[in-house]
């Protein structure tokens, strides 16, 4: 180790400079990465887990549901003409003027919530949204969120109503199950839970996800739209099914 | 422990990586122009060195394990770039453990980090501008971006800073080696490098 009577030494910077680099530097970094290592462990559980589910949704709502979930997939029963498939060439959003689904009536679904409660998705009443998701669709988990931070803002209009359909959920493909992850996003709009078929999904035309219909108060479709729609285009599709326009 | 804690733990771990590959390759510029390091910063250099080796198998063997966490539990499809990855990545931790064990940096052990951070660049512009580069598809779409954090960082991008990291490494240890093999140290500046 260090000789103390080097302290008289003129080189006496240079012998400590050595000491000091026999001392193992390299010992010493290797701590300093690993506490590293730890710290950033503990920042991404933080990041992650601090003030997401801590806290029960609020009732009735899609979150809720998926918090109390039972199952992941459900019977769903199909009442009346299934829509036509979303044509190819439609783009993001299809042209109501050439869409052949624009002016008809979506057939009623009705099937089971994550919590093994009954929800019926008909036309007429309201004007309603009807999204289509799958929980490993990469533009379904950038969209939903989008979604639903514009509906927490206070978007939706109060004549229009959003329903979430879960579908194409399997179990061996990424961010299962859809529950966790519908519950983590706050999803308020209720959702329905497509069979493992895709029942609900073929009767209503879908051909891609994110898939959305809308249909106007009279329950005719007025837009559908198929992909990761930017949150204004959406905002504007569904402010046009409005009648209490901004 | 949630899939998004243990992909933010990857990410964070790649944003460190990145810091010390940007650092790494300033200080080596400073080096080359100043023809050696500030003395201040001998203790990082020859600390580094001694660690190099460890270190770079410390990375190959958590990228391996992200890679195969983000396949075997959080069920992420693999396309052929992912496992071009993989393939320059996993024997990376036997190699990498031969170099330490061995104390040393052979020519072909750079063969792997190399091709490795080629396929990742090439991965990664692919996901950015997915109309204008050809995914070899086996049925996986390539430019579907799973993961994407901190607004920069992808799987590919992840894998990208682990090559790095490695790249960097490898060439600290093999600086060392050099050092050690000259018998003038390569701190004690030529006389005509000094003004």
């Amino acid at each position: 180790m260090n000789d103390k009577r080097t302290g008289a030494n003129p080189y006496g910077d240079i012998s400590k400079n050595v000491a000091a680099r026999q001392e193992s530097p390299g010992k010493k970094i290797a701590v300093i990465v690993v506490a590293a290592v730890v710290v950033l462990a503990l920042v991404a559980v933080l990041a992650t887990q601090c003030g997401k589910d801590s806290t029960p949704a609020a009732k009735n709502t899609g979150a809720a549901q998926a918090q109390n979930a039972t199952q992941q997939t459900a019977a769903v029963a199909v009442t009346g003409e299934p829509l036509p498939q979303y044509p190819d060439n439609a783009g993001l959003v299809a042209d109501p003027a050439t869409d052949p689904a624009t002016g008809k009536t979506p057939p009623t679904l009705k099937g089971e919530t994550f919590d093994a409660k009954p929800i019926t998705i008909a036309p007429g009443g309201k004007a309603k949204v009807v999204l289509f998701v799958a929980h490993w669709c990469p533009h379904c988990q950038v969209e939903v969120p989008e979604i639903q931070k514009w509906i927490d803002e206070g978007n939706l209009p109060a004549d229009v109503e959003i329903y979430g359909v879960a579908t194409a959920t399997t179990e061996s493909r990424p961010n299962y199950p859809a529950s966790a992850w519908i519950a983590s996003e706050r999803f308020t709009p209720q959702v329905l839970l497509d069979d493992e078929q895709g029942t609900a999904a073929s009767a209503y035309g879908l051909t891609g996800f994110p898939y959305f219909v809308m249909m106007d108060k009279d329950g005719k479709v007025v837009h559908r739209a198929s992909g990761e729609v930017p949150i204004d285009q959406f905002a504007s599709l569904v402010e046009s099914l409005s009648s209490t326009k901004k | 422990m949630t899939v998004d804690t243990v992909v933010t733990f990857f990410a964070l771990l790649a944003v460190a990586c990145l810091v010390f590959v940007a650092c790494t390759v300033v200080l080596g510029i400073v080096a080359k122009v100043r023809g050696g390091l500030p003395d201040s910063l001998l203790f990082l250099r020859d600390g580094f060195t001694e660690i190099a080796l460890p270190g770079a198998f410390a990375v190959a063997l958590g990228s391996t394990l992200g890679s195969l966490y983000l396949s075997g539990v959080a069920k992420f499809p693999a396309c052929i770039l992912c496992w071009g990855q993989r393939a320059c990545m996993y024997p990376l931790v036997g190699v990498l453990l031969y170099a330490w064990l061995a104390k040393k940096v052979s020519l072909w052990m750079w063969v792997f980090p190399v091709v490795g951070i080629g396929i990742s660049t090439y991965h990664y512009t692919l996901e950015r501008f997915p109309n204008s580069l050809v995914c070899p598809s086996n049925g996986v779409d390539c430019s579907v971006t799973l993961v994407w954090k901190f607004h920069f960082l992808s799987i590919p991008g992840m894998a990208w800073a682990g090559f790095a990291t490695i790249l960097a490494l490898m060439g600290i240890a093999a600086a060392g080696q050099r050092r050690a093999a000259n018998t003038v140290p390569a701190d004690d500046v030529p006389q005509e490098l000094t003004k």
